[in-house]
């Protein structure tokens, strides 16, 4: 490092393009960036399954609807620390109670899905999918409830079966609330890091090393803060394309 | 999954009653209630099961299998509150969750005013950044404030802190009041202004009331954001100003977790935003989606 930002008595140095230019051969900041992505695909694919699922039965006509909703609203309002040290409790391989089980059906004896370099991804979904499905079927929900009863009517009239009922009618008319959970969803899972940093700590070796916990090891803990900020620009730049759809979304047609 | 898409039309649509059709919808709901109950049990368990936790012994803690029945104990709380002093990290974030929420709420109400009704240059590109200052990740907004803290001497402050949580939770207020404002017919202000109101009183006379639900969905999200908030907290403080979530981690030691008082704190975390956010359910939808969907 021939200059630093964290060391304020040092003198500061225009260094041009070269923190840009070290990004673009950094293999770690690519790594980061693909192990996000799925990440996030899978995170966001699976929490809006089973989300519409929840959310359709939820505005059902059942008993206690209220009720229901309420109690799988509970881990969204969770804080995210909170979520990764619970998960971090649960899966400890000593004496962690969903480690302590899958050891009795003889996976992961000795070791645990945290620490198994082939499953650390799958279980960091697996928290995320928890965390954040009620946010989906929370959103999701208040458009079904929120759709007008005519088209149905219209639709049963001329004879359309249930299934085509939901491809023709609800989805078409949930479009715009999916894609609005789609995006928000979307730009959380790549932006994340507490609850990951707790759980694994970007590790084993460095497969859950997402880009903002790489971006903060490079800044904030090995101070190379200079570097740090060029990869934060540019995770930043990713972010801001996702984020125009979203403004068009909420600001286009007025 | 089939069974699934049937029911969005049987929700609006009566038919006529036959007795296949009848037991037919009983194994649908009989399926339903089976999903939700499996749903509710995965989402409940792990809250339930820390939360138990923190009234455990530390030998029932480590006890393998888990034992159900125990002698629930508040030793986990005397120590982190009392001994670990961490009642002065709970009125650490109980400060910087106020004063955050004032200054988002109040600032960010009067400017999603002035987006709603005044034609500005370049507004819509200010309402853009705003918007990605929400979006992107937090990393990018803590470099700079570490930077600057750090030089300005307001590292490890609370105002420093309550700065940095205002201005990540203002956007979400600016964009949410935004909906509420444009929602709100402009006939109403004028009459008001006919009767001779002046700018002024009529945004606190006739605008503000109008718009309470709004101001008080913002006050609620701006309040779970900054009570759960961790990334500021852990870089931005040391010793002095930590808030609860960024204090948590310090039971996670090179010598092994406490997870009786771990468990302890995280429960006073987590039970008054899991009560707020029951009781104001119908806020959470707009104001989480920046009043995209109401």
């Amino acid at each position: 490092m021939d200059y630093s930002l964290a060391y304020v008595y040092l003198p500061r140095i225009f260094v041009g393009l070269k923190n840009f230019r070290t990004l673009v051969f950094d293999e770690w900041v690519w790594h980061g960036l693909g192990i996000t992505f799925t990440y996030a695909a899978l995170a966001v694919g699976l929490e809006l399954l089973i989300g519409l699922i929840l959310a359709i039965l939820t505005t059902r006509n059942i008993r206690g609807k209220a009720i229901w909703r309420s109690l799988l609203l509970v881990p969204m309002v969770v804080s995210p620390i909170v979520v990764g040290l619970i998960w971090l409790q649960m899966l400890n391989p000593d004496f962690g109670v969903i480690a302590y089980f899958l050891h009795k059906v003889g996976l992961f004896v000795g070791t645990g899905p945290t620490i198994e370099p082939s499953t650390a991804i799958l279980t960091t979904v697996l928290m995320d999918v928890w965390h954040w499905t009620p946010f989906v079927m929370l959103i999701l929900g208040a458009g079904i409830l929120s759709l007008p009863a005519e088209p149905y009517e219209a639709a049963v009239v001329d004879g359309a079966s249930s299934l085509q009922v939901f491809r023709y009618v609800t989805l078409p008319l949930l479009t715009p609330v999916i894609t609005v959970v789609l995006l928000l969803r979307t730009m959380d899972a790549l932006r994340i890091f507490d609850e990951v940093w707790i759980l694994t700590g970007g590790g084993p070796g460095s497969v859950t090393r997402y880009s903002v916990i790489n971006a903060y090891r490079i800044s904030l803990a090995q101070f190379n803060i200079g570097y740090g900020a060029a990869i934060s620009l540019f995770l930043f730049f990713i972010s801001l394309v996702l984020c125009s759809f979203f403004f068009n979304l909420l600001r286009g047609r007025g | 999954m089939f069974f699934l898409l049937q029911l969005t039309s049987r929700k609006r649509v009566k038919h006529t009653p036959t007795s296949s059709r009848k037991s037919k919808a009983r194994i649908e709901n009989a399926v339903s209630y089976l999903i939700l109950t499996v749903a509710t049990i995965a989402a409940l368990f792990p809250v339930v099961w820390m939360i138990s936790m923190s009234f455990k012994t530390r030998i029932d803690i480590f006890t393998m299998p888990p034992p159900l029945f125990f002698n629930p104990t508040l030793n986990n709380y005397f120590v982190a509150f009392i001994e670990k002093n961490f009642t002065k990290y709970l009125i650490n974030s109980l400060v910087v969750v106020a004063g955050s929420t004032i200054i988002a709420v109040s600032l960010g109400s009067l400017a999603a005013y002035s987006f709603s009704r005044f034609k500005m240059w370049a507004d819509k590109h200010i309402l853009f950044d705003i918007l990605t200052f929400r979006m992107a990740p937090l990393i990018v907004f803590i470099i700079p404030f570490y930077m600057i803290w750090t030089n300005l001497g307001m590292y490890d402050t609370h105002i420093g802190l309550i700065i940095a949580h205002a201005a990540f939770n203002m956007p979400l207020v600016v964009w949410l009041m935004l909906s509420f404002f444009d929602g709100l017919p402009r006939d109403i202000e004028e009459a008001a202004m006919v009767d001779g109101c002046s700018r002024l009183a009529t945004l606190f006379r006739i605008v503000f009331p109008l718009v309470a639900p709004g101001l008080a969905a913002s006050a609620v999200i701006c309040i779970i954001f900054s009570w759960n908030e961790f990334f500021f907290a852990m870089v931005l403080t040391s010793v002095y100003a930590k808030t609860l979530p960024a204090a948590i981690t310090g039971f996670v030691t090179t010598r092994g977790t406490l997870w009786g008082e771990m468990t302890a704190v995280a429960t006073v975390i987590i039970l008054p935003v899991l009560a707020f956010a029951i009781i104001v359910q119908k806020y959470l939808v707009r104001g989480l989606t920046f009043g995209a969907v109401k």
